[in-house]
């Protein structure tokens, strides 16, 4: 079917310049944090355990992580990770988890982690040498809310 | 532990030059930015159409195996936002999805799965974004589909006919 992804969204359109000098790098972690706070969303930047920077963010009273990776020496980091994991009573099938991942859901991964029935959800987003627009990050963003929440309710099944 | 890094490139330093400063920036609404990325690293491709209509590149890579990348997010099979870098191997049932899980446990921006016919299908998603991505970064995020295709091959000791 050939549908637009964002329409397919219904996504908001975010009031932010497309100049490059305004994209959001994970080098520069305030640079999301001044997004979440431009979108009206609580954040909150600090440190992981492996000392790389952490932002956790609420969007509609909900709590979400934002992981920072491929960073040197917890700096100049490449990439972010929208994140969500839920421990289980019982193995989970791999079989779900592929007809998960065989769906049309783009940008995600899902897997389980069997020492400890956890199945875990992650996008992840390369900001490199340039940066993502806060549009795009915006997309992403509400994208990842909907698929989290989907993701809940199709492990719950 | 996770295997994760944007640093790996798919090329040799020497081929990485020739996408010094000057290269066009690589945009999923025109597809010819990505074929001419490819041109730059000494990599055949072929452009086409999908059944949908949308542009569709066939990536040929040394083992004669390659990549295909599908263009989504388009608006009458054109402007599109995102690709998808696909490649299958006809495993058959032979690999299970205890192998397929633990390299998504271990590798990011790349995900591996069993299609209906139990063939291992490795794919990454790239979105351009707005005015299209630096070349360097979308040849970081190739080097990593690599990484990965090479960790899967090694890992069921693949040998392509």
């Amino acid at each position: 079917m050939n549908i637009t992804w964002l329409a397919a969204l219904g996504v908001a359109t975010v009031t932010a310049s497309s100049a490059a000098a305004d994209n959001l790098l994970a080098s520069d972690p305030t640079t999301f944090s001044s997004f979440f706070f431009d979108q009206g969303l609580p954040a909150q930047l600090s440190t992981s355990p492996t000392g790389d920077p952490f932002i956790e963010f609420r969007y509609e009273g909900e709590k979400y992580p934002l992981f920072f990776y491929d960073c040197l020496e917890n700096e100049d980091c490449l990439s972010v990770q929208f994140y969500t994991g839920f421990e289980l009573a019982e193995p989970f099938p791999l079989e779900r988890l592929n007809e998960w991942n065989s769906g049309e859901r783009r940008f995600l991964r899902a897997y389980l982690t069997p020492e400890n029935n956890v199945v875990h959800l992650e996008m992840d987003i390369a900001t490199s040498s340039d940066g993502i627009s806060a549009r795009d990050f915006n997309d992403l963003l509400l994208l990842w809310v909907d698929r989290a929440r989907e993701f809940e309710a199709f492990i719950a099944e | 532990m996770k295997m994760k890094t944007l640093t790996g490139v798919a090329v040799a330093a020497s081929v990485m030059g020739t996408l010094a400063a000057g290269a066009d920036r690589v945009d999923a609404a025109d597809p010819n930015t990505i074929s001419q990325f490819f041109f730059d690293i000494n990599v055949p491709t072929k452009l086409s159409t999908d059944s949908y209509g949308d542009p569709l590149i066939s990536v040929r890579t040394d083992d004669g195996v390659g990549y295909a990348i599908f263009f989504y997010g388009c608006t009458d099979n054109a402007n599109c936002t995102h690709v998808q870098f696909y490649r299958g191997y006809e495993t058959d049932g032979q690999v299970g999805l205890d192998i397929v899980n633990e390299l998504n446990v271990e590798h990011n921006f790349v995900k591996l799965m069993l299609d209906d016919e139990d063939d291992v299908i490795i794919l990454m998603d790239v979105l351009t974004g707005e005015g299209g991505m630096d070349p360097i970064d979308f040849d970081a995020l190739y080097g990593q589909l690599n990484k990965v295709v090479e960790a899967f091959e090694t890992r069921v000791n693949w040998t392509s006919d």
